[in-house]
């Protein structure tokens, strides 16, 4: 873009600012912009300003006081600490300045000039504050007196700033106080405790003594005048905030600030002047609480308390939710939040009257977000409120007189709560924005966490509460009553840890409701339903104790299963009841089967809920005694699994063929056949984890571990190869699938933590089979490798000899896996999970590692390995990484292993050092510094060479930090190597790091 | 008060989104992208918004319980070892297991502002 000429006189200059205000091309637009910025930074930037300030156009005269700030806050620092600005120069620009605002005044400039050229001195401020230090009485003086001349130097305290303030009109009172703020405002913005901005901390002390007259003087007389009297207010809320972030002297200045505070408070009953002084209040009360002082509660106190504060009060909660009526809630929440432990423990009717109006606005008129805006933080306060009556009542032993009232208001909430966590007529609800639906949801949360602190407070008395809510409520037939109520009983599941509520719940549970949940269209709403089936999910501890329940409960869950809306929650409950009660249950397991197959003849379940009731009724199953019965069982659940898989392979051809199920609605036609595949194992590795061992059986640990897997049967073993022909089957007609493979890695999974045989515990060398016969282009071959890393852990219960043959053929497999990987970023899964893999087997079966067979292999896995620690990839290179620590650190019992993991760990350091080095010089992101000192602290430590190798590396050409001297290399060496490997070695190479890749990268510690 | 200058914790620095940000921003200081002043104004934004993020946008909760090993409170910091942890998630009430848990929790609010 062609650059414009600079303007040479200041017609010109105007000219150029009103162009810029003219509508125009952007691209002429951002040429006169960049002139003028040029003009600001050019020499003559000065005498521009000054005559741009006396034009008669405001928008002219905005950028003269811009211009000045430029020139301020460019020309000051060349040269520094002297500066292009001599000590005469900065005086005359004072004086200027000072000038043009008192004229500005008079001519009647527009406040965006005045406010422009008080920033500007402001900004003089920041860059000379010795000679601001009286700034505010300096202003104050010229324009009490326009004519005179008032060099700096001769306003003292001799002249009395109270004397002066009376002679200025209200715009010029205004504009001092303009400069009162903004000079602490921007004051606040730097630094102000080092030592480098100490000159502006004392200058800015200095003007408190005139801010503090300042503001009294305008609170006196600002009630004639509300843009005064609001001026004031945020001046002085700049300069509570200036004493927050910076120690003040408490008498010179916090005190009289307090003291102004107090007007603040008395404005609050002024309709002009709430929002802004209620804004401070709440501000106040809500971050600042320490700034208050007992005189300022006891005003709240009495404003609350009088005529204006009720009528507030009122029009609050009947409805009034506008900005102003919600600060008064929050102010009233607030000083409830910074008086609670006062309000706790003294028992007076101020502190009744006033937690009494802290309860009501949990009352207020409305629904919750939607209508009602102060009911979310009122419940707020009160979790918090009661978490300290709790906190109270637990660490003072003594008498507790209060706790009484203290109770009754938060049981008075609860209360209050169960009401607003009810749901709104259907219409209603429906006619919220999607953002108030989750708010009020996230409230009836807010709700549960309440009524979950409350029971510390209150015990087994408030479950009692609700489930007398909830009969009542059934008996009126008030659904959403019903819900509330069965919502707030459900919250307190997890509060109750015993048999204390059992006889609460005994009633709900025996009463009509399972009737009226299983009565079919019944006039219930779903939410309802879903509601209060959730309660026997939540209570399913209820259900082991009283098995009397178990055949009601359970009936009425199998009932409801066909309902979309219920499907999936009855379904966990089926499988949490079926998980804890399978010994009760295990002699009804026909009846479970004959439930299961009655809801898969209609084809009403969809897959999510087939895969968790499946998986419960194995659960059933496994408590059956009998062998032969038990696998009898089994082998008719599997039986629904075939016919899965067997449908799957048939819609791949016939995709009509599927059934109008609601799953396969919502499937894409080319995906149903992978939908059915999926579903088939979902429910195969459902009913693998339902066929587990309860965790709570006994393990004997003197049993010896090569008789973990005896002689099978033949049932079982034909049972085995029904399960793996269903998985290979799906696999063969699925072989692009991911997914498919994450589920067949599950299953084969579910055997692997078990001690005694059984339909999922797969003998290991078919587990190694079926592995090894995995190979590219699998998709997640990572996934298989990942298996294989829970298959070695499970190893241990198997006898040497066999253990060594497995371990060794997977070791072969992973490497021909990672040999035909082109590179390691081609899949980042395979290459950790391989790594990973040779790590797990390293540490736990070295003699596997280096024995003579797996050299190959091995040879490949530490290529892989040392190319991926200086690769990209962040999770392969932290596998990495553990892996060299590893095998740093590796030992073994048997002395031939150990020669030859010293012989290989001799040959390889070298490599290993240079990778490291060109890492940590630089090379390495930031994020992996800890982990790749991992392997470094370990050869430090353990290899007498790691010196030798390391100073190879550093001096070596390929060392990524040309920045670093010779005898930085050498000093960071020395370092890591007397740190021995100790933790401080990770600051050290934190700092190499960046020493290395430069300053540029000090950016954060 | 949205004029008062708060200044917030780094601690979610060393979280994994902040370490990912800060690799982020060491690549472009690299390749001469961004200058370090805008990365540290990045950072900064980055420590109150994920502060605010957390604190209101976060609504999922969970509970756990488990043993509690160590706790210490150092510099206005509390520090609670937990073993064998159970946390139990808000929705569906699925239960996940950890052996150790370290939490470090800051006062929301500065030292001397009250609770």
């Amino acid at each position: 873009m062609e650059e414009l000429p600079l303007p040479s006189t200041s017609q010109e200059a105007e000219a150029l600012v009103l162009a810029l205000y003219e509508p125009s091309a952007p691209r002429n637009l951002k040429q006169i912009q960049e002139t003028l910025s040029r003009l600001q930074r050019s020499p003559s930037g000065w005498w521009i300003a000054r005559d741009l300030l006396s034009s008669g156009d405001d928008k002219v005269k905005f950028y003269g006081a811009l211009t000045v700030t430029v020139k301020l806050n460019t020309e000051r620092h060349v040269g520094d600490p002297v500066g292009s600005l001599s000590q005469d120069d900065s005086l005359e620009l004072l004086h200027n300045l000072t000038q043009w605002i008192v004229r500005s005044l008079k001519d009647g400039s527009g406040i965006i000039v005045i406010r422009k050229l008080i920033s500007a001195l402001v900004t003089f401020f920041l860059h000379f504050p010795n000679q601001g230090r009286l700034l505010i009485r300096h202003l104050c003086v010229s324009l009490s007196s326009p004519q005179a001349q008032y060099p700096l130097c001769s306003i003292g305290t001799s002249v009395g700033i109270d004397a002066v303030l009376r002679k200025l009109e209200l715009q010029q009172l205004r504009a001092a106080l303009w400069l009162t703020g903004t000079l602490v405002e921007e004051a606040g913005k730097t630094d102000l405790n080092t030592s480098k901005h100490s000159e502006l901390y004392e200058a800015t002390l200095v003007n408190a003594h005139d801010a503090v007259s300042v503001m009294s003087y305008c609170f006196a007389s600002g009630l004639e005048s509300h843009d005064l009297y609001i001026d004031c207010i945020k001046c002085l809320q700049s300069w509570i905030w200036f004493s927050q972030r910076v120690s003040l002297p408490s008498r010179e200045v916090i005190k009289p600030l307090r003291t102004l505070t107090e007007r603040v408070f008395e404005s609050l009953g002024s309709s002009d002047l709430f929002e802004i002084a209620g804004e401070l209040v709440y501000d106040l009360l809500s971050n600042y609480p320490s700034f208050l002082v007992d005189s300022h509660y006891q005003l709240l106190f009495s404003l609350l308390n009088s005529q204006w504060g009720h009528e507030r009060y009122q029009g609050l909660i009947n409805g009034d939710f506008e900005f102003e009526s919600v600060l008064f809630g929050q102010i009233i929440l607030s000083l409830g939040e910074a008086r609670a432990q006062e309000l706790l423990e003294e028992v007076s009717e101020q502190s009744q009257w006033f937690l009494s109006k802290l309860c009501g606005l949990t009352a207020a008129r409305g629904y919750p977000v939607a209508d009602d805006r102060i009911f979310v933080p009122a419940i707020e306060f009160w979790s918090t409120f009661t978490e300290t009556i709790i906190d109270k009542k637990f660490s003072d032993e003594a008498v507790q007189p209060w706790i009484a009232p203290a109770t009754s208001h938060v049981l008075q909430v609860a209360s209050n709560a169960w009401r607003k966590a009810s749901f709104p007529p259907m219409e209603v609800f429906l006619s919220w924005d999607s953002s108030d639906r989750m708010a009020f949801g996230d409230a009836r949360k807010d709700v549960a966490d309440f009524l979950q602190s409350t029971y510390a407070v209150t015990g087994p008395q408030l479950v009692s509460t609700f489930a007398d809510l909830v009969l009542q409520q059934l008996a009126l037939e008030d659904w959403w009553g019903l819900e509330a109520a069965a919502f707030c009983l459900r919250s307190l599941a997890d509060c109750v840890a015993d048999d204390t509520c059992d006889g609460p719940l005994k009633l709900v549970f025996s009463s009509s409701l399972f009737d009226i949940l299983q009565r079919p269209g019944g006039a219930l709403p779903p939410r309802v339903r879903q509601t209060c089936l959730s309660l026997i999910e939540r209570y399913s501890d209820y259900f082991e104790r009283e098995t009397a329940s178990l055949p009601a409960v359970l009936n009425l869950l199998f009932s409801v299963l066909p309902d979309a809306a219920l499907a999936c929650p009855a379904a966990r409950s089926i499988q949490r009841l079926c998980y804890s009660s399978r010994r009760i249950l295990a002699s009804e397991a026909n009846a479970f089967l004959g439930q299961y197959n009655s809801l898969c003849a209609q084809s009403q379940v969809d897959c999510l809920a087939s895969e968790k009731v499946i998986g419960g009724i194995a659960c059933v199953l496994q408590a059956i005694a009998d062998d032969r019965t038990r696998l009898e069982h089994l082998e008719v659940l599997l039986k629904f699994v075939q016919h899965d898989a067997a449908k799957s392979l048939l819609l791949i051809e016939h995709p009509e063929l599927a059934d109008s199920h609601k799953c396969l609605l919502s499937t894409d036609t080319l995906e149903i056949s992978e939908h059915v595949a999926l579903k088939a194992l979902r429910c195969l590795a459902s009913i693998g984890k339902g066929m587990r061992s309860p965790v709570e059986i006994p393990v004997d640990l003197d049993t010896e571990a090569s008789l973990a897997y005896p002689d099978q049967t033949i049932f079982l073993t034909q049972i085995q190869a029904d399960i793996l022909g269903v998985v290979q089957q799906i696999q063969e007609h699925f072989p692009r699938s991911g997914e498919v493979v994450d589920c067949i890695c599950d299953i084969l999974r579910t055997g692997f933590s078990e001690r005694e045989t059984g339909p999922f515990v797969f003998p290991p060398e078919k587990v190694v089979g079926y592995l090894t016969r995995q190979n590219h282009p699998c998709p997640r071959l990572g996934l298989f490798v990942s298996a294989a890393c829970s298959f070695m852990s499970a190893l241990s219960n198997f006898p040497g000899a066999e253990r060594v043959n497995l371990c060794g053929d997977l070791l072969c497999w992973v490497a021909n896996l990672l040999q035909l990987l082109p590179e390691p970023e081609t899949d980042p899964e395979l290459a950790q999970n391989c790594i990973d893999f040779t790590n797990r087997l390293l540490v736990k079966y070295p003699a596997v590692f280096f024995r003579g067979e797996s050299t190959t292999s091995v040879e490949i896995l530490f290529v892989f390995a040392l190319r991926v620690l200086e690769g990209r990839e962040p999770l392969p290179k932290a596998a990495a990484a553990e892996f060299w620590a590893s095998f740093v650190l590796i030992s073994s019992n048997d002395p031939s292993v150990q020669a030859l993991a010293e012989e290989a760990l001799t040959q390889l350091g070298p490599s290993l050092a240079f990778s490291l080095i060109r890492g940590i010089g630089g090379n390495a992101a930031r994020s992996e510094l800890d982990k790749l000192c991992e392997p470094l602290k370990k050869l430090v430590s353990r290899h007498a060479k790691a010196q030798v190798w390391l100073s190879s590396a550093l001096f070596d050409q390929s060392f990524p930090g040309y920045q670093l001297s010779q005898a930085d290399k050498s000093v960071f060496l020395k370092k890591v190597i007397s740190l021995r490997g100790s933790r401080a070695t990770n600051q050290v190479v934190r700092d190499f790091w960046l020493a290395s890749r430069g300053s540029k990268f000090a950016y954060t510690s | 008060m949205a004029s008062n200058p708060e200044s917030f914790y780094e601690l979610y620095r060393r979280s994994s989104i902040g370490m990912a940000l800060m690799d982020m921003l060491d690549d472009l200081i690299s390749v001469e992208r961004i200058y370090p002043q805008l990365a540290m104004k990045i950072l900064a934004n980055f420590d109150q918004a994920i502060t605010e993020a957390l604190q209101k946008s976060v609504r999922a909760r969970l509970t756990f319980k488990g043993s509690l090993s160590t706790y210490r409170f150092c510099d206005e910091v509390w520090t609670f070892l937990i073993k064998n942890v159970q946390f139990k998630l808000d929705s569906g009430g699925q239960i996940v297991h950890a052996d150790k848990v370290k939490i470090v929790s800051c006062n929301a609010k500065k030292p001397g502002e009250g609770a």
